[in-house]
């Protein structure tokens, strides 16, 4: 291969690389797509807002899920919690059809949904438990 | 035969015919059971639709798992699809776990299905929605998650497939008990989301790095070791 050949490639590959991580630099985080993507409702205390969505739960989640990893995920019969990194997602069903979704940081989502998540990813405390907790099994196995 | 091997027999006739001392739920324990009957039983009052777990438990390692375990919206210890008030129908997760023994070389194993007479739910629905599958179940760390995601996954299915009522969480707002937090933050959303792109980009940038070095080593021939030119001077050619 010539030189100038050599030269050609490494400027498509410099040119590739800074422009890949230009582009993901850009692409946020999870509260961000969230927002863009449904209608808030209601904006409440701190970070915590309310959104709609057209869709079911299941594929709400899904479409959350695709498009932000989540660290830990619970399901519940009655909605899915994601967890991210300082940020707390509940999707629950509306009786009229779609679902609601509810942003909240780690701390005032884990206080809303603590029945529900407790088990999975926090500590419940010593003072007895605030209605059904789930979760803190056995995980026994071979 | 002699004394000691009239011992040893004794004692290997008394493990032989020594049973597991009781068996325990590899996955879920006592406490897990009771409060997913009762969130079950929530759905089950909402929808009409019992809902629920069995899972047999092979254990050839040391016995102490095998059995049959099973929670349901008619209780803990009990399957839904023994269960005799559901007007809607029932939707029962079955699993079935096999831990071979230490000496043997086969691996252990683990599968689920769903029986359901609501709507048509299948196993393939509770995995896309939970993103689990029936392998998680023999994952110490994650085989709880993945069980209880599974089954409580079923009213809200059931919610979307059959069009019942959708079970409503509750919001709590009552003071949390002393000490209790959430734990194990989360590491940064952005790496775990795009960290093979990230990989990507920078391997990009690093061949692109070596591809230009690699451009500028001369590549016309040098002289070698001797001091001879490699191709021979024309001026010296008679």
């Amino acid at each position: 291969m010539t030189p100038r050949n050599l030269k050609i490639i490494a400027a498509v590959l410099a040119v590739a690389g800074i422009a890949g991580i230009f582009a993901l630099s850009q692409r946020g985080g999870p509260r961000d797509h969230v927002l863009r993507t449904y209608e808030v409702v209601e904006r409440g205390q701190g970070q915590s807002v309310t959104l709609r969505s057209p869709d079911p739960v299941s594929q709400t989640a899904r479409d959350i899920k695709d498009a932000w990893k989540p660290a830990q995920e619970v399901v519940d019969a009655g909605g899915t919690f994601l967890r991210y990194q300082d940020l707390v997602v509940a999707v629950t069903p509306r009786v009229e059809g779609g679902s609601t979704i509810f942003l909240d940081d780690e701390q005032r989502g884990y206080n809303r949904w603590f029945p529900y998540v407790v088990g999975f990813w926090g500590f419940g405390g010593s003072g007895g438990s605030i209605g059904g907790t789930r979760g803190g099994g056995p995980g026994a196995g071979k | 035969m002699s004394r000691r091997l009239a011992g040893a027999l004794a004692l290997l006739a008394v493990l032989l015919t020594a049973g597991p001392a009781a068996a325990e739920n590899p996955v879920l324990d006592a406490e897990g059971d009771t409060d997913l009957a009762t969130a079950l039983a929530e759905a089950r009052d909402v929808q009409g639709v019992c809902y629920g777990y069995l899972l047999s438990v092979s254990d050839a390692d040391t016995g102490q798992f095998s059995g049959t375990y099973a929670s349901s919206s008619a209780g803990a210890g009990q399957a839904a699809s023994a269960a005799t008030d559901c007007p809607g129908g029932t939707v029962e997760l079955t699993a079935r776990i096999s831990y071979t023994s230490s000496f043997s070389e086969a691996e252990d194993s683990a599968e689920w299905s769903l029986l359901s007479t609501v709507g048509d739910l299948s196993i393939v629905d509770v995995e896309q929605v939970t993103g689990g599958s029936a392998r998680d179940l023999l994952d110490d760390g994650a085989s709880e998650t993945a069980l209880l995601n599974a089954v409580l996954s079923l009213p809200g299915l059931a919610a979307e497939r059959a069009g019942l009522p959708p079970v409503q969480l509750e919001e709590n707002t009552a003071a949390l008990p002393e000490g209790a937090r959430a734990t194990d933050t989360p590491g940064s959303d952005w790496l775990r989301q795009n960290g093979a792109l990230l990989a990507l980009c920078v391997a990009a940038l690093v061949a692109g790095l070596v591809a230009l070095l690699a451009s500028r080593r001369p590549t016309t021939p040098t002289a070698g070791p001797s001091g001879d030119h490699p191709y021979p001077d024309p001026r010296s050619q008679p």
